[in-house]
């Protein structure tokens, strides 16, 4: 072997030549099988042309001071790098070995026995449908009533010409031009659900009910509160994550969807505490209140105030029948 | 009641029921007795179609003298 300087680190060709002519290789057959093995083109006399006797010398082939190698340094930012090469196909080996399979027997083409049952894709299978419930404002009419017991007057458009003349004969200048009065449902309505046990085979309609007044009055125009017997307790689940309680509100109606607590008696007792507390309320606010009951009206509780509307619930009730009641239109002051 | 002949048991039972009950809920009663399984919705439905005239404050009579009477096999509200 050659004399090894400790910072060398490169091997030469000239060691992989004394290395090898070093290596006790037995027959030429072996010797050229390494040097095919590593790579070298045979020749005959190549190794004898290495003199074993001659005085081995290591040759400084770094006689200048190389520079330090500069990696090159690319554009490209990070993060993107150039697509890889594709890659080399594999070379087949031109001899190409007897296929061990067998060809088999045709197999006779016959139906499978599921292909001709009376199956169903899942695709095809169509979901259950629900059946109709009968709301108690049917759809037909819901409109019309709830329409007619939300509305709230409001200041027209149209000029109100006799009114006017009458002034003016008499006058006066008004400092607001008299309108006619027109009625809207823009005001919306704060709905009020009992959810308490003496309603629970009237949830659905319940659950109708808020669909069919936001149908009307619109999502946005329409507060949805529950409440369990004490209707001043009642809560809105906007925010699922937080409660919002009952507020008087004077700039729109009430609707109340309750029994009023009637059990089925047909003994004519005055009106609940909490009732009567919030029946007061809106009155002293002069906030509309309509209270839809699903009992017949020999079985509504005393109330000894003219200030809700009570309407009967139930398909038989009309528009008209709510007309006669509320009139031309809630009156709002604000 | 069953396909038995009524025993005297059965007739007073009955005779009880209808002093106490009202026709409508009786006729009601009678309806819904073909169901194993009562929910609001067929006894809406059921109301609706047999007895268009009657009330909703039905459902609730029904609930009700079920829950006292205990005449009822399964109820689901």
């Amino acid at each position: 072997m050659t004399q090894r300087t400790p910072n060398k680190t490169d091997i030469g060709l000239s060691d992989l030549l004394i290395a090898l002519a070093d290596l006790p290789w037995q027959t030429e057959a072996h010797k050229k099988a390494i040097f095919h093995a590593l790579g070298f083109a045979w020749q005959d006399s190549k190794p004898d042309a290495i003199d074993s006797s001659s005085p081995r010398q290591i040759f400084d082939r770094n006689r200048y001071q190389q520079r330090p190698s500069i990696k090159s340094v690319s554009n490209t930012p990070p993060g993107f790098s150039p697509p890889p090469p594709p890659p080399v196909p594999i070379e087949l080996p031109q001899l190409i070995l007897n296929s061990q399979l067998k060809v088999l027997d045709a197999v006779p083409e016959e139906a499978p026995e599921w292909l001709n049952q009376d199956n169903v894709l899942l695709a095809d299978e169509k979901p259950q449908v629900k059946a109709a419930r009968a709301n108690l404002f049917p759809n037909l009419t819901h409109r019309g009533i709830l329409s007619a017991a939300l509305r709230v007057q409001k200041r027209g458009k149209d000029v109100d010409i006799p009114r006017l003349i009458k002034h003016v004969t008499k006058g006066q200048i008004p400092k607001i031009v008299p309108t006619h009065t027109a009625v809207t449902l823009e005001r919306g309505c704060q709905l009020l659900l009992d959810y308490s046990d003496s309603m629970v085979p009237f949830w659905e309609d319940l659950t109708a009910l808020a669909d069919q007044v936001q149908n009307v009055l619109g999502k946005e125009r329409v507060k949805i509160y529950e409440f369990d017997q004490d209707p001043t307790a009642g809560q809105c689940w906007d925010n699922p994550l937080a409660a919002e309680p009952w507020r008087t509100d004077d700039t729109r109606p009430v609707l109340v969807a309750s029994d009023l607590g009637i059990n089925g008696g047909r003994v004519r007792w005055p009106v609940g505490a909490t009732w009567r507390r919030f029946i007061v309320l809106c009155s002293q606010k002069q906030i509309p209140l309509i209270v839809l009951i699903p009992w017949r009206s020999a079985y509504w509780p005393e109330i000894h105030s003219s200030h809700p509307i009570m309407v009967h619930w139930n398909p038989h009730t009309t528009a008209t029948m709510i007309k006669k009641r509320v009139g031309a239109g809630h009156q709002i002051q604000s | 009641m069953s396909w038995h002949t009524p025993s005297q048991f059965d007739k007073e039972f009955l005779a009880n029921l209808r002093a106490k009950l009202s026709p409508d809920l009786l006729a009601l009663a009678q309806y819904m007795a073909l169901a194993s399984r009562i929910e609001p919705l067929l006894l809406r439905n059921m109301r609706t179609a047999m007895m268009p005239a009657s009330e909703p404050e039905l459902d609730t009579s029904f609930g009700l003298a079920i829950l006292l009477l205990r005449v009822v096999r399964w109820i689901s509200y």
